[in-house]
């Protein structure tokens, strides 16, 4: 036998290679047919099936104890209020399609069989995905069908479907961080524990890490989807380094894939958190404001928020012509038909002589969009991080600014801004029933007549409040000068 | 088709040659790998398969060199690992189905057409709809032997694949080995030597990654002709054979006075009382070449 050292072997020639096509269709192939196993794996199995029913449980009870079971409100609680629950729920779900009992092992396949790992990963991961779309598409469905059911309120698909849209990039993140964590460590309780206890981290530790991280806000999405990918690609990575390709091409390329996307997610999160409103931008407006003494007759301070679209809309833009600036939440109760009935107050009078302006005090900032498409009105819905708490402002938990200036605690108020920038005192009814009055106070701020005020607040209404925070409006004197206005990125 | 290897050699990290520069040739049918646990064998498969990247040298599978043609060799190439789990909630044909496309069958008829002929010969037509997971061991052995052959591969390797199987599955395995070493190279690795005895054509015996013997079967039988023996004695006599000769079985015999135990051994010269030749077996051979590797100490 003739012995040749590997150094002198011929290198194959081009046509000794696979063609790229027929590689690329075979791998297609393969994926595809891994991904409709996974799902039928899957869905086969109790798990799916049994957390669905237990959140479908959940959406029913939300109909039955709603306020109001209309779609709006309904659909914001699933995402908000019964959202986290689902997500640790779908987590442990991911991690046990991803346990070996009712599969062939991975490795045992890579050695085995002309197939790469990231087939294999891909269209288990993909099998994942739709594997806990399943159980919170049963909730959804259940709560519609609730809804429809037992109130007869009008179904809002839109609203729900946005309510998925805003759930499911944080499903999606943990369920890929379950699945990374057992389809690499191969055990099924570290793996869905350590996911269990990022869930905890992500969800009870809101104060400690930058807002512009949580995975259950929708304007966080994008970082929230960048997050996942770059979890795929490590695990992509992981396998193609622990395999036979651990020197090929492909891996280097998934590796530096992930190492650029997880950048690229760490930038987009800094740039997001200094330019998007957050609690650290409301607790700075807070502070600014909180030693400023405005009597009622002062002109308010220039708050800003931003509009649908993230651009800065400030109260002094207003100025000239009497503002109704109202103040509601999600889960507030008639919330679209209020929203019609302002459009046509702000139609009725124009938008020259009256502007009318819905803040909403959400954390998540793309309610306020959803909820312009759903009300179908021209009305240039604002954005404001947190939600009311009256008189009372908590710098580790923050609220709204605006709701803490005006002593707000409850939605939907609304406040009365006259052309001079001072506030009403008269209360404003919102309700159907005192539409009339509504239109009157507005006609008499049109015509610049002075109502009578409701009484000051009391003499001291700050003593429940932390030393150093002054009720605005409770003492003289002076205003806020506009130029002391927090930006919109700094939560004014 | 045939395997060549070439200084074939690996060392790992920590310093361990695992396998000493090799140089052999496999011709087409059934090969037996033998050699203790730690000879090299895995290894060697390892690199074959282009699991393992060779530390130096080469090998050529039917012309393709394992470290530059990987895909062009996992192409030709059936894998069956020792363990293996397969789904066992899919029904036997489903199952091979898809390992059929993961081994590269994409068209979707030729698969199907592959998935009915191969269930036949290894005898699961009759049960193509069962649940793998409620199949027998010898079952689930023989699906995992057409899902390493559906693709007609022309290399394939077979690590203890009559490992845990009771004698009638077993028996049954190795006529299926048999009949698939046709037109192809099958490598059998394992610790069985009777199941290389029954199939092989080709014996390659491994020790501390060197290869110790490679040669037919009648070859590495004519190894031990005439230096096979056994002899009737006590433990006493026994203990006495262990000391000077390789001991290749013992069995007690319970209506035997005196000396209940039958002792074979091998051994150029046996001086024992009552020793007799016997016809060699290739388990004899088997201790003789081990025996007589370069690294164990060789009884007079």
């Amino acid at each position: 036998m003739s012995v040749r050292s590997a150094t002198s072997l011929p290198r194959p020639s081009a046509d000794a290679r696979a063609s790229w096509t027929a590689q690329v269709s075979g791998a297609w192939s393969r994926f595809l047919a891994t991904l409709l196993l996974e799902i039928r794996l899957n869905l086969t199995t109790p798990g799916p099936w049994l957390v669905g029913v237990v959140l479908a449980g959940f959406g029913y009870v939300a109909v039955r104890t709603a306020p109001e079971a209309a779609s709006v409100p309904l659909a914001w609680i699933l995402s908000a209020e019964i959202g986290p629950l689902a997500v640790v729920l779908l987590a442990f779900v991911a991690a046990s399609f991803a346990h070996r009992p009712a599969r062939y092992e991975m490795n045992e396949l890579l050695e085995s069989k002309r197939v790469a790992s990231e087939e294999l990963i891909l269209g288990r991961w993909l099998g994942m995905v739709v594997g806990i779309a399943v159980p919170l598409l049963l909730q959804y469905g259940a709560t519609m069908l609730a809804q429809e059911g037992e109130h007869k309120s009008p179904l809002v698909a839109a609203a729900y479907a946005a309510s998925f849209a805003r759930l499911f990039p944080s499903a999606l993140l943990l369920g890929t961080l379950a699945f990374a964590l057992v389809t690499l460590t191969r055990v099924l309780i570290l793996g869905g524990g350590l996911a269990g206890l990022a869930w905890f981290v992500l969800y009870f530790g809101q104060s400690f890490y930058p807002s512009s991280f949580r995975p259950d806000l929708s304007q966080n999405a994008t970082v929230t989807l960048g997050q996942t990918a770059t979890l795929l690609l490590i695990v992509l990575t992981a396998f193609r380094g622990q395999r036979r390709a651990k020197r090929a091409p492909s891996a280097y390329v998934f590796g530096i894939s992930a190492g650029l996307l997880g950048i690229a997610t760490l930038l987009t999160a800094i740039v997001n958190g200094q330019t998007m409103p957050s609690g650290r931008t409301a607790t700075a407006t807070w502070e600014r404001l909180r030693d400023g003494r405005i009597r009622r007759q002062d002109p308010l301070p220039n708050l800003a928020w931003v509009d649908t679209r993230g651009e800065r809309v400030s109260l002094a833009g207003s100025r000239g012509r009497p503002l109704l600036l109202v103040l509601v939440q999600p889960k507030d109760t008639g919330l679209l038909a209020l929203l019609r009935r302002l459009d046509a107050v702000q139609k009725e009078f124009g938008t020259d002589k009256l502007g009318v302006l819905p803040l909403v005090l959400s954390e998540d900032l793309g309610t306020a969009k959803l909820l312009a498409d759903l009300s179908g009105t021209a009305l240039g819905l604002v954005s404001e991080w947190g939600r009311p708490g009256g008189r009372t402002f908590k710098p580790d938990e923050p609220g709204s600014s605006t709701a803490w200036v005006f002593g707000i605690d409850g939605t939907p108020r609304a406040v009365l801004i006259r052309p001079d920038g001072t506030r009403s005192g008269r209360e404003i009814r919102l309700e159907p029933e005192a539409a009339d009055d509504l239109r009157q106070q507005v006609r008499r701020a049109i015509a610049g007549e002075t109502e009578e005020d409701e009484p000051e607040p009391p003499a001291n209404p700050g003593a429940s409040l932390p030393p150093g925070i002054t009720p605005p409006g409770a003492t003289p004197p002076g205003g806020m000068p506009a130029g002391n206005a927090p930006a919109p990125g700094s939560g004014g | 088709m045939q395997v060549q290897t070439i200084n074939l050699t690996r060392t790992y990290p920590g310093g361990v040659t695992a396998v000493h520069p090799l140089n052999l040739q496999w011709p087409t049918g059934v090969v037996g790998l033998l050699g203790p646990n730690g000879a090299g064998k895995t290894t060697l498969m390892r690199m074959l398969s282009t699991l393992l990247e060779p530390s130096n040298g080469t090998a050529l599978v039917n012309g393709f060199d394992i470290r530059y043609q990987k895909p062009q060799v996992r192409e030709i190439l059936g894998y069956l690992p020792q363990d293996f789990g397969l789904y066992p909630s899919l029904g036997v044909a489903e199952c091979l189905d898809y390992m059929g496309l993961l081994a590269g069958l994409t068209n979707r008829k030729q698969r199907r057409a592959r998935v009915e002929e191969w269930l036949e010969r290894v005898n699961l037509t009759e049960y193509r709809n069962r649940k793998v997971g409620a199949l027998s061991g010898g079952m689930k052995r023989r699906l995992g032997i057409a899902q390493a052959v559906i693709h007609e591969p022309r290399l394939v390797i077979f690590d203890e694949p009559t490992a845990g199987l009771d004698p009638e599955e077993r028996m049954r395995v190795r006529n299926l080995l048999s009949e698939l070493g046709g037109d192809r190279t099958i490598v059998l690795s394992t610790h069985i030597v009777a199941d290389v005895a029954s199939t092989a054509q080709m014996i390659t015996v491994m020790s501390r990654g060197q290869v110790v013997f490679h040669d037919t079967p009648i070859a590495m039988l004519d190894r031990v002709r005439d230096r096979s023996w056994q002899v009737r004695t006590d433990d006493a006599g026994l203990a006495a054979a262990r000391e000077r000769y390789l001991v290749t079985e013992v069995q007690r015999e319970s209506n035997s006075d005196g000396a209940p135990l039958l002792v074979r051994m091998v051994g150029d010269e046996v001086d024992l009382p009552g020793v007799e030749r016997r016809s060699p077996s290739l388990e004899d051979a088997y201790v003789w070449v081990m025996g007589a590797s370069p690294d164990t100490v060789v009884k007079p």
